[in-house]
């Protein structure tokens, strides 16, 4: 089910209201979300429900287990234990994921690297189906049984909630990936229905939708023109093919985001940020501390500092950036154009950490003032550039398409007037983008670009606003397009 | 939690007036002539297409699929004459490639008991990816009711209001007015006759050749999974060359020529490893009075090369 399509908009009432009549009872009202979430994937396909549950119940059992080792056994085979019950854990879901995810990337590879060194073997890729959200709802399982072995988290005895908490249906499909620390215990307290959390909530799936119907789709639109036809096209063509792209897998994903974050508040829970404006970041370093947060601090702990982290010497710091970057590019999807994007970023990252600068930014840029300095926009302006220049990799078919695509871009027609079907209506959503642009750009100290529009606006601007937006999501609905992230 | 309801609800009131809209634009679209037809594809011309088959019963055995070559150019009393075999439809719209051609025939054998297609092609079928369609959403339109949940809920997916505004104009043209290109008044059979005189010819369309930019490859595979598909499914596949008009052919260079003679020889060859039968226009010279631009024909035209493609499929059974 799409968060913006009409079935959505049917499902979500008739759940909220049917989830605020079960406020008495608590394992009801968790068994319903788990009901209602897996109705939610199910409708796209009922077969991986299985697989879902499969990992979910595996997961909460490696808890179950650890807990009991740790309440009978105190003797020097515990630790053991422990390590071996989350390491399967770990191999089990993993396993899952690698069958569904990666198995035909690695078997046509290795079939290549072997007809590249001049011996035929025989292995057959196989025609798997990719299981929406699969990547998301792993890691998030994975956090649980890491956690309780770490002893973060007491490990939970009630499979109920722990179903919620790995099927929670605002965030099952595309994140944010939710830490066990975070959103389990708000399913064992019994919620209180807020009436400024929903009212937020609600602004935020409206600012969610307009970034995913009114941008990220229209963004699409030519973005895909121009990257399948990219060999008819300049170099300054190209250029504004990357730009599209770049504001359509922004809009998207953190549309989507935004969408699935309100709709948690509608039923009085919190789920964690997953953008800060990445765009006006001022080096790589702060981009990526405000891009897919839940993703990059879930490999920041556990991976990165599993590794050492940042303590050692700085071999050993650039080492650990490499890998973390090559890992998250790979969790994106079984291609090369992953890998080298992922590449690609820890590149820009490591002169930053021979200058010690990949700690700097922390704070918002320009913060409580209009505009920034100059200094500011040409730093925000530089990694912009570099960040859209990433984007072409993550969007190409292959390494080649990407090469390809570069090369043409580099050309001297870089310099010339861009042209293109439809360019002209694709003015229009350049002129969209601007005005988003100076929406965040203004709204930038917030949780999201709208937030403070309640604090900051008497009733009748407001509404008009917010009119103004539902009536432009209304116009450009129709191109339904489905969320990029979906397919990792 | 009353009061965020109650305002939600105040808040969307106003919206209803739009439901209301969308729903009387799905109920009434194939009655109401003012309404633009559904947005099953980008081309507009197929969904006119398909709002008309929707209007029609689905007993047709003959089906002609295709581009505008198919849909001007053939003409449907004369295919009558000729194949005396049940009813006949003309399915075909702008813009087709080849590619849509196939998936469209694959969707439309699950709502019609299919025994013969035709297809009357040009170069220019193989030279475009072609339209964005919507396959599934066609075949649950026209097999069911008005009154279909599934379809409907396809329909307010996709219901774009920009599209309806901006073709609430253009259907009173391409209903109504015979003299431009555009026009989409289908006869009874879905087929679009353009009228002999005072035709608004188009400059700049009268002289396209459209031999310039290349074939894409993966077209003509395509080409081979129809007659495939025919041949599997037991479906006569009637593939006719659209011809060019006289001023055109007389100026074509011998790398043009080489160029059309080498797509020929290919279509040719697909259809003859699945034993279908293919004509080539070409063979002869069409009159410029017979056209409207350099490959669409006015009524005349289409009666003229429809007979000829058949006189070509009889005179081949006699010989047989």
């Amino acid at each position: 089910m799409l968060f913006n399509s009409i079935d959505f908009a049917i499902f979500l009432p008739i759940v909220f209201i049917f989830y605020w009549s079960l406020t008495k009872n608590l394992k009801l009202q968790n068994l319903f979300i788990v009901i209602a979430s897996y109705l939610f994937y199910g409708l796209w396909d009922w077969r991986f429900l299985t697989l879902m549950s499969f990992t979910t119940f595996f997961s909460w059992l490696s808890g179950i287990l650890m807990l009991n080792i740790r309440t009978k056994e105190t003797n020097y085979n515990t630790k053991t234990k422990l390590k071996l019950i989350s390491a399967s854990n770990i191999i089990l879901n993993l396993s899952i994921l690698g069958f569904f995810k990666y198995y035909n990337f690695f078997v046509e590879n290795f079939v290549n690297a072997f007809k590249f060194l001049g011996q035929e073997i025989n292995i057959q890729s196989l025609q798997i189906i990719l299981p929406v959200g699969i990547s998301f709802y792993t890691f998030q399982a994975l956090s649980y049984s890491i956690d309780v072995y770490q002893k973060k988290i007491e490990p939970t005895k009630d499979i109920v909630s722990f179903f919620a908490f790995v099927s929670f249906f605002p965030q099952l499909v595309a994140g944010p990936i939710e830490r066990a620390t975070h959103l389990l215990p708000q399913f064992f307290v019994k919620r209180v229905f807020d009436y400024n959390k929903a009212v937020d909530g609600s602004r935020q799936i409206l600012w969610g939708l307009f970034k995913k119907v009114v941008i990220a789709d229209n963004c699409a639109e030519y973005a895909n023109l121009i990257f399948n036809n990219y060999s008819n096209y300049s170099g300054s063509t190209l250029l504004l093919g990357s730009f599209f792209f770049t504001f359509q897998i922004y809009c998207d994903f953190s549309g989507y985001s935004d969408i699935a974050i309100g709709t948690s508040k509608l039923f009085g829970i919190d789920i964690m940020r997953n953008f800060n404006f990445p765009y006006f970041s001022r080096n790589i370093a702060e981009f990526w501390r405000r891009w897919h947060i839940s993703l990059t601090t879930w490999f920041r702990d556990y991976i990165y500092f599993p590794l050492g982290g940042s303590r050692g010497s700085k071999t050993m710091i650039i080492r650990n950036t490499f890998i973390i970057y090559i890992v998250s590019g790979f969790w994106h999807g079984a291609n090369w154009t992953f890998i080298i994007w992922g590449l690609y970023n820890a590149l820009l990252f490591i002169p930053l950490i021979l200058t010690g600068k990949n700690k700097k930014y922390k704070d918002t840029v320009a913060t409580g003032k209009i505009f920034p300095t100059l200094k500011e926009i040409i730093k925000i302006g530089t990694t912009f550039i570099f960040i859209m220049v990433g984007w072409i990799f993550f969007r190409a078919e292959n390494i080649a398409h990407a090469i390809n695509y570069i090369s043409e871009f580099f050309s001297s027609s870089l310099f010339t007037i861009p042209k293109f079907e439809g360019m002209y209506k694709a003015l229009i959503t350049i002129i969209l983008i601007c005005i988003f642009i100076i929406i965040e750009w203004i709204g930038r100290e917030g949780n999201y670009a709208i937030e403070k529009l309640g604090i900051k606006l008497k009733r009748p601007m407001r509404y008009a606003i917010y009119y103004i937006i539902i009536i432009a999501i209304f116009w450009f609905w129709g191109n339904e397009q489905e969320f990029i992230y979906f397919q990792f | 939690m009353k009061k965020f309801t109650k305002k939600i609800i105040w808040f969307i009131a106003p919206f209803f007036i739009y439901f209301f809209a969308i729903i009387y634009i799905y109920i009434n679209n194939s009655k109401n002539d003012s309404i633009p037809a559904i947005n099953f594809s980008n081309s507009y011309s197929f969904n006119e297409k398909i709002r008309f088959m929707k209007t029609k019963d689905k007993t047709a055995s003959i089906l002609a699929i295709g581009s505008s070559m198919t849909l001007d150019n053939l003409d449907s009393k004369t295919i009558l004459a000729n194949l005396n075999i049940g009813n006949y439809i003309n399915a075909a719209s702008w813009g087709m490639s080849i590619y849509n051609d196939y998936i469209f025939l694959k969707s439309l054998s699950k709502i019609y008991n299919i025994k013969c297609v035709i297809i009357s092609s040009n170069i220019i079928d193989f030279k475009t990816p072609g339209i964005n369609v919507d396959f599934q959403f066609i075949e649950n339109y026209l097999e069911s009711d008005n009154y279909s949940i599934v379809t409907f809920e396809k329909f307010i997916n996709t219901f774009s209001p920009k599209y309806y505004m901006r073709n609430f104009s253009y259907v009173k043209k391409v209903r109504n007015d015979s003299t431009q290109i555009e026009y989409l008044n289908y006869d009874n059979f879905g087929a679009v006759s353009f009228p002999k005189d005072n035709f608004n010819i188009n400059k700049k369309r009268w002289v396209a050749d459209n031999l310039d930019s290349p074939c894409i490859e993966l077209q003509y595979n395509y080409l081979d999974s129809i007659s495939n598909y025919c041949k599997i499914n037991k479906i006569e596949l009637l593939f006719f060359q659209s011809p060019y008009r006289e001023g055109i052919w007389d100026n074509f260079n011998s790398s043009k020529l080489n160029k059309l003679n080498l797509h020929i020889k290919r279509i040719k060859s697909i259809l003859k490893s699945d034993n279908h039968f293919f004509v080539n226009s070409n063979e002869k010279l069409w009159p410029d009075s017979l056209f409207c631009d350099a490959t669409h024909m006015n009524c005349i035209g289409a009666q003229l090369y429809t007979k000829f493609c058949f006189d070509k499929k009889n005179s081949l059974i006699i010989k047989k």
